[in-house]
């Protein structure tokens, strides 16, 4: 069922930039990469754990296993293919070639200094890259504190979807999650200072990670986080008091990042994210935003190692420095906001032969014409996918582009293209 | 010699958003209770001037734990202003999405939320530091299986959100439902994947959440006994068993003064006396209100309105929907409610008003609610086509309004849409905490936890575990 309109689509991104390079491609003949992947894609659920990879090729996201793909590739059947082609089985039924499995410690280095752009982040959670940090992390957990302002919690329920590695490996061997409103035991003042005594155990050691915008209009009082001592605390107030002791504070999610959803058109609170909280305050922490509503579990948990592990490596101060530098300019980590959603996006063939899906449900064509802000929006969620990978945003609807700083009423109307 | 003292517990953790609770202890015992929702974002005046179909994902931002809910709602008020109807196939794959977010919902908040209440985790972050006297009561085997189930439990609900990003794109905040229908039509691999995934989280329901509830229940029998608050019950109908939307899993319905009565959507009024809002509009219907916020209001203390139906402060979430609908036991359930509890039970009300409106009573219904969710998702996995359309196209229209209710795991959803030039003009929403944490209304009536947290035992001042115990039983 084609029933996507085709059409030659020249300048359609008008002003962008980035968009100019598309518009130029649009009505280009397709590569053969492009057909070949598209030919993979309805051959699924044949292929189904395999992913596209940047590069164009694809690879199984478990194994680590990658397999450039041709024009002239296909799958091979049969008992003697493996002798004929000369390429490994996989159970799935493809064959391909093994790359090699072993990622020195000196390639993960690379991987975090972003100079080895050869590799893909999915490595980053490659089994020797957990053996080289379980080594870099001896001794006690480094505390990280976890504080919820103005959101949904919806950061903390997408961050219990961490696989690689497990959320449950996560909190008990990684980290010291010493403060954490929704799963930790504790509660009311004296969690406050219990929070308050690891910060100063550790003053200069610790991790906050932030949830959720920051307002300090009416004292701070659109977001109270606790009491102690008949002292009414707000979330202004602790970020105020703690941050500048932290050795660096993640900013998780839309909200948290840029404001997002709390700060769009029509608030009164006066919501911020922790960027622009930290600047009006004189607060000198570096941050590093981790947006997306919510961001994949990847993108915080890799951070996180990424962080812990360079400030284990090389000391605070160039431990730091080197995850500074893999900032873009909105700060966030390139490795994981490096990329255009559309470039990546498998559909992009056909963008680029002009077939434009007109109804939601109909998945045959490109949905730049159903609002889709692929175009407009960077993250590796085309090749990373979500919920073990079983699915992501613009396979069953639109993108939205909730990991621009301009999300939601830049990118919005979702449904309609600007 | 009496002795009154206050305590105040914030923040309450373990629950979703922010909250505290404030105590008056007299002789051991809560005579007093005040709830303050402590924040406040504005989603009425945020929705306001934006494209209605925008409602669908902007407001899912209220929840990261019931995105779905949130989506089911301002999907059907849009889908009621236009006048539209979903597809058959839509209502399906709608109900499957709802449905495995209701499991990873339950699921998370009895293991990973509430479950510390009742065992004991490690002794490292974040299960340490607890409370000194924390009155944790199971012996080491039983509780040896408590912290391997919360294990398991990570990675079940974390199963439950593949199956609803299966049909809806991602988890939390999915793509799948917007106005018109679900947006994908799924294919017989999503089909068969989230069957696949259905099976593994059936069995845990049936062989681990079912079973610890009720072993937990028999070990704190007392808890069985305790918050019993109003026993009112409020349910607006959830998971439509047809396309008219006439029958539901969950019918709506409610429950007072002892007596059944149905549910009639008028009589929903929302006081603001005691919350950090203008008071101008307080007291009518929500079509009829304004939100503005005033944070220097006198005599307020919460962000949280006070709504009541028909005057009276309602209790919802899994214990309400199943109460109202005298909803039957699992087979495993009356089995263990026999042989652990010493009660034949068959349905919900077997056990008693006492015992459901407990803290106790509280969780049970939500496990074996759980099952019913189970047990039709089955059923619905049996209609589901790859083949029929899910989405019915349709134009915004130039104006209307339209009001929407369905359940979120945690209770009562509401949305209301006013559209004016194919804008929102107003939008209002009455979600589930609402109604259980809400604050005093203008008569003075406390919120249904407030009235639960009397009679509280709190041995300990310093360790006021049972005053958490009551507000998550609630999973507010």
């Amino acid at each position: 069922m084609r029933s996507g309109r085709k059409v030659t689509r020249s300048g359609a991104f008008g002003r962008r930039s980035r968009a100019k390079a598309h518009a130029a491609r649009a009505g280009a003949k397709p590569c053969g990469t492009h057909s070949a992947i598209s030919t993979i894609l309805q051959q699924r659920p044949f292929f189904n754990d395999w992913q596209i990879s940047p590069g164009y090729g694809i690879y199984a996201p478990l194994s680590g296993l990658e397999l450039k793909i041709h024009a002239e590739a296909r799958p091979f059947h049969g008992p003697d293919a493996a002798k004929t082609t000369g390429l490994q089985c996989r159970p799935n039924g493809i064959f391909c070639k093994e790359q090699s499995m072993s990622l020195s410690r000196r390639d993960f280095v690379k991987l975090c200094t972003g100079t080895a752009a050869g590799y893909g982040v999915s490595r980053m959670f490659h089994p020797a890259v957990r053996e080289a940090l379980a080594g870099t992390l001896t001794g006690e957990l480094p505390p990280v504190f976890w504080l919820q302002g103005q959101g949904c919690t919806g950061c903390s329920v997408s961050i219990l979807n961490s696989m690689h590695p497990a959320i449950a490996e996560v909190l008990l061997k990684i980290i010291s999650l010493d403060f954490h409103p929704t799963i930790m035991a504790d509660e009311g003042a004296p969690a406050i200072e219990f929070m308050r005594r690891r910060a100063r155990e550790n003053d200069g050691g610790f991790f906050i990670v932030v949830e959720g915008a920051v307002s300090d209009l009416e004292g701070g009082r659109y977001c109270v986080i606790g009491e102690s001592g008949h002292e009414e605390i707000t979330m202004s107030s602790m970020l105020k008091e703690l941050a500048p002791h932290a050795a660096a504070v993640l900013a998780v999610g839309a909200c948290a990042a840029y404001g997002g959803v709390s700060a769009a058109r029509g608030a009164v609170t006066g919501a911020m994210g922790v960027g622009a909280f930290f600047g009006k305050h004189g607060i000198a922490t570096p941050v590093v935003n981790i947006p997306g509503c919510p961001p994949h579990p990847d993108w915080m948990v890799g951070t996180l190692l990424v962080a812990l592990d360079a400030v284990k490596r090389d000391g605070l101060e160039k431990g730091l420095a080197s995850v500074v530098a893999l900032l873009d300019e909105d700060g966030r980590p390139k490795p994981f906001y490096g990329a255009n959603t559309h470039e990546n996006c498998p559909y992009l063939y056909l963008f680029d032969e002009g077939v434009f899906s007109e109804k939601m449900t109909d998945k045959s064509g490109c949905r730049y014409d159903l609002g889709c802000k692929g175009p407009f929006a960077m993250c590796d969620s085309p090749v990373r996918r979500w919920n073990g990978r079983v699915n992501w945003c613009v396979e069953n609807a639109v993108c939205i582009g909730c990991v621009q700083p301009d999300f939601p009423d830049g990118q919005s109307p979702f449904y309609e293209q600007r | 010699m009496s002795q009154t003292m206050s305590i105040a517990v914030d923040p309450v953790t373990r629950i979703e958003g922010h909250l505290k609770a404030e105590v008056k202890v007299e002789d051991g015992k809560v005579v007093d209770a005040r709830l303050t929702g402590g924040m406040y974002r504005g989603f009425e005046t945020i929705m306001k001037g934006r494209d209605p179909r925008d409602a669908s994902q902007i407001t899912q931002r209220i929840c990261g734990v019931c995105p779905v809910s949130h989506a089911l709602a301002s999907s059907m008020a849009l889908e009621k202003t236009a006048g539209i109807t979903v597809p058959h196939n839509g209502r399906i794959a709608r109900n499957l999405m709802q449905g495995a977010n209701y499991l990873q919902s339950h699921i998370l908040h009895f293991y990973h939320l509430a479950g510390q209440d009742f065992i004991q985790g490690p002794d490292a972050s974040p299960f340490m530091p607890r409370y000194a006297e924390p009155d944790l009561r199971l012996d080491a085997a039983t509780n040896a299986v408590g912290v391997d189930e919360y294990l398991e439990a990570l990675n079940v609900r974390r199963t439950c959100h593949e199956m609803v990003a299966l049909l809806g794109g991602r988890m939390p905040h999915l793509h799948g439902i917007l106005a018109g229908g679900a947006a994908a039509i799924p294919t017989q691999a999503q089909i068969r994947d989230y069957a696949e995934r259905f099976r593994v989280v059936r069995r845990f329901v049936e062989e681990k959440y079912l079973p610890i509830t009720y072993l937990v229940t028999s070990k704190y029998r007392d808890l069985g006994d305790t918050a019993r608050g109003y026993a009112t019950a409020l349910c607006m109908g959830v998971f439509p068993l047809d396309d008219e939307g006439g029958e539901f899993l969950f019918n709506p319905g409610a429950y007072y003064e002892g007596k059944d009565h149905p549910f009639d959507p008028m009589k929903i009024r929302e006081y603001m006396k005691y919350s950090w809002f203008d008071d101008a509009t307080s007291g009518r219907m929500f079509s009829e209100e304004e939100t503005v916020v005033d944070v220097n209001k006198a005599g307020a203390y919460s962000f949280s309105k006070a709504p009541r139906y028909d005057g009276h402060a309602m209790e919802v979430g899994p214990h309400a929907r199943m109460w109202v609908n005298n909803t039957e036991l699992s087979p495993i359930g009356r089995k263990l409610a026999k042989e652990l509890l010493g009660v034949d039970a068959a349905r919900i009300r077997d056990l008693g008003e006492n015992f459901v409106f407990s803290i106790m009573g509280r969780h049970l219904a939500r496990a074996e609610e759980a099952w019913q969710v189970v047990r039709m998702v089955e059923k619905w996995l049996g209609e589901i086509s790859p083949d029929g359309e899910t989405f019915a196209e349709f134009e915004v229209p130039e104006s209307g309004e339209g009001f929407a209710f369905t359940e979120a795991p945690r209770g009562c959803l509401l949305h209301y849409m006013r559209v004016r030039d194919h804008k929102v003009d107003n939008y209002q929403i009455l979600p589930a905490t609402l109604w259980n944490c809400c604050p005093r209304d203008d008569m003075g009536q406390r919120g249904p936890v407030e009235e639960a947290l009397i009679g509280v035992p709190v041995p300990d001042a310093s360790s006021p575990v049972n005053v958490g115990r009551v507000i998550r039983a609630f999973d507010p």
